[in-house]
């Protein structure tokens, strides 16, 4: 038990005390936090203006975390990170969050897992990986990252952030890192699938063909553990797009379909483009398009060229938003 | 404490304000008094650092607001104009976040919470949800999350719209308690509320600052300009037009404008610009013959000030004025 948390367990049961000896019933079933936040039964009555006590909480002195503090605060992770615990504490009691979460949690399920490895009786992730790629990275990231900065320029909470000492970098990196950690919990709940498989898909089958035996590895962790590493740099360029068509705007409904109609043409438009050209140009396309560097990650090669690919999308995204909050400056 | 030299801001072609100069020493009190529109809000974002200026120069503590936007971001508190606040957060764990980008210790964290709690009145409301706040608390806790951090310059966009009478007195009271120890600049288009908190007055209109001054020397300045009215409430028989000469023949006396009051008095209402002008006009009255109730000069409010400066026939009065001195 802390010192603080203590001494304020102390104060509670001295009101306790209190309040019995004026006759107030107290409850002392309710949690500790309800009971220390509201006095009792006072929120509709008018309220009197309660003294003003001079020193109610003394600061406790300053000590090796405070030290830390004002190194690691001149870096801006502080802010960063204090930035996307808010995105993420929005995202879980904004109905957003759920919504998403939801729809994800039905299409792995359904079409992922149901409809490939029951129905389809065959023992592999790619169902999964392909909703995770085809929906989640395409069509409901955006809706994560829609009301990241939209929404602090329409609510103007925008001017609150950035007239406190908050660098244009750190809010946008707080801003992707919090969607990010949605995105790496909602791919965190496919592991289960992962799971499964590996009880019930047993480690070698073999086959007997005519006398000879061949002996088939059902489960390849290393494939699947490959395409995990793509789902997570392509969900991170993802985000990182989503948050710079956000910047953009105030309006989130434009929001969104900036960073669907980008994410679908860097995925899918070059690639298609690349298809019905001639070389030259046709090389260029198959360059760009994000498609083939993820079908890599699913074919179980971690390249650095693609990982690379997508973190250069993610930072470029990212550099551009800063550029875009900086702009306000400027006009 | 803030330099502002200068200062220009155009939207696209429009400008916000122009050539806006003028300096706050450390602890003062300063009101930004203006219609809206007059480019309250924008001197105010720039300071704060949120926007940039397309020519002129500000400084806060010494800091340029443009180069040195940090330095100067980490000594101010600014409650933006409509109090912008994070709905879906609670009270105290807003304030937290706040001190947490600001940079506050862990050590002071929560007692720089607990202090603006306390100081905004937030006691009982500190695990609220703010979204279902009325619009007077939200604005305490907008004040709140510009004090939190006990900065040395407050910037307030005002702080007191959208408060029922008491809270608005109740805010003022507040302001002038943390004008004793920290720079405030405040605006508002509301003149009581600038008389009643500020030590100084800069009064802008379209963009141009068109008077700075304290409270009272701004009346004062102004009814010495532009003479003084006063108001009499005289028995006579022969009626208006003998009033109006009587007191027109007193020296010093420009206009005189006199209307019925009912029950057999009149009342008069008198400009003129002679120091002893009630005096003299109440001798005159009484010399005529007629019964004197009452004498009264009519104080001019900032109000009239305001008005008046902010009229444009007026502001040409008062370039004419400052041509000729």
């Amino acid at each position: 038990m802390s010192k603080s948390s203590r001494r304020r367990a102390r104060a509670k049961v001295r009101k306790q005390v209190a309040q019995r000896a004026r006759g107030v019933p107290v409850r002392t079933g309710t949690l500790p936090a309800a009971r220390a936040t509201r006095g009792p039964a006072t929120r509709d009555e008018p309220r009197a203006r309660p003294v003003r006590r001079t020193a109610p909480v003394e600061a406790s002195p300053p000590g090796v975390a405070d030290a830390v503090h004002a190194v690691v605060w001149r870096t801006g992770l502080l802010n960063v990170a204090a930035i996307a615990r808010r995105e993420l504490g929005a995202l879980f009691v904004s109905p957003v969050g759920w919504v998403v979460a939801a729809i994800f949690t039905f299409l792995v399920s359904g079409f992922g897992f149901i409809g490939t490895v029951l129905e389809g009786q065959v023992a592999t992730m790619n169902g999964v990986f392909g909703v995770i790629t085809g929906f989640l990275t395409l069509i409901l990231v955006p809706v994560l990252t829609m009301r990241l900065i939209a929404e602090e320029r329409s609510q103007g909470t925008l001017e609150l952030l950035l007239t406190s000492p908050v660098r244009d970098w750190e809010l946008a990196v707080g801003k992707w890192l919090g969607a990010f950690v949605f995105y790496l919990l909602l791919i965190a709940t496919t592991i289960v699938y992962v799971v499964l498989l590996a009880i019930y898909v047993p480690d070698k089958n073999t086959i007997s063909l005519g006398g000879l035996s061949i002996s088939v590895g059902a489960l390849d962790f290393g494939l699947i553990a490959a395409t995990y590493v793509g789902m997570v740099v392509v969900g991170g360029a993802a985000i990182a797009i989503g948050v710079l068509a956000s910047s953009l705007t105030k309006n989130q409904v434009i929001a969104y379909f900036v960073s669907l109609i980008t994410l679908l043409a860097m995925w899918y438009t070059a690639f298609l483009l690349g298809l019905f050209t001639r070389p030259p140009l046709s090389l260029f396309f198959d360059y760009v398009a994000g498609y083939w560097r993820y079908q890599s990650f699913s074919l179980g090669q971690v390249t650095l060229r693609d990982t690379v690919y997508f973190l250069t999308l993610a930072a470029g995204a990212l550099f551009l938003t800063t550029r875009v909050l900086e702009s306000r400056r400027w006009r | 404490m803030i330099e502002v030299q200068g200062l220009t801001k155009f939207y696209d072609e429009r400008p916000a304000i122009q050539d806006v100069t003028f300096s706050v020493p450390k602890g003062q009190v300063l009101g930004f008094l203006g219609p809206n529109g007059a480019g309250k809000s924008t001197t105010m974002r720039i300071l704060a650092g949120f926007l940039g200026m397309s020519a002129g120069q500000a400084s806060v503590d010494g800091y340029d607001v443009f180069s040195h936007s940090l330095e100067v971001r980490r000594r101010i508190g600014y409650l933006p104009e409509t109090a912008p606040l994070y709905n879906e957060m609670r009270v105290a764990g807003f304030l937290d976040l706040m001190c947490r980008l600001r940079g506050v210790p862990p050590s002071k964290r929560r007692a720089l919470v607990e202090k603006a709690i306390d100081v905004c009145g937030l006691e009982d409301r500190r695990a609220e949800i703010i979204g279902r706040l009325s619009k007077g608390l939200r604005q305490r806790v907008g004040l709140a999350q510009a004090i939190v951090h006990d900065p040395q310059v407050l910037i307030l966009d005002e702080p007191t719209a959208g408060l029922d009478p008491a809270q608005t007195r109740e805010t003022r009271n507040l302001i002038k308690q943390l004008g004793q120890e920290h720079t405030v600049i405040l605006s508002s288009h509301i003149l009581p509320e600038v008389a009643a908190t500020c030590e100084r007055v800069l009064i802008i209109n379209q963009g141009r600052l068109v008077a700075d001054d304290t409270p009272e020397r701004l009346t004062e300045r102004f009814g010495r300009r532009h003479g003084q009215e006063i108001e009499m409430l005289v028995r006579g028989e022969g009626g208006a037009d003998e009033i109006e000469s009587k007191l027109l023949a007193v020296e010093g006396v420009d206009e005189v404008t006199v209307t019925a009051a009912g029950d057999g008095l009149w009342s008069a209402v008198v400009r003129g610009s002679s120091p002893g002008l009630r005096e003299e006009l109440t001798r005159a009255a009484v010399e005529a013959g007629f019964g004197v109730r009452e004498v009264q000069a009519r104080k001019l409010t900032l109000e009239d000030v305001f008005l008046s400066l902010t009229t444009d026939e007026m502001v040409e009065v008062e370039t004419e004025a400052t041509e000729e001195e």
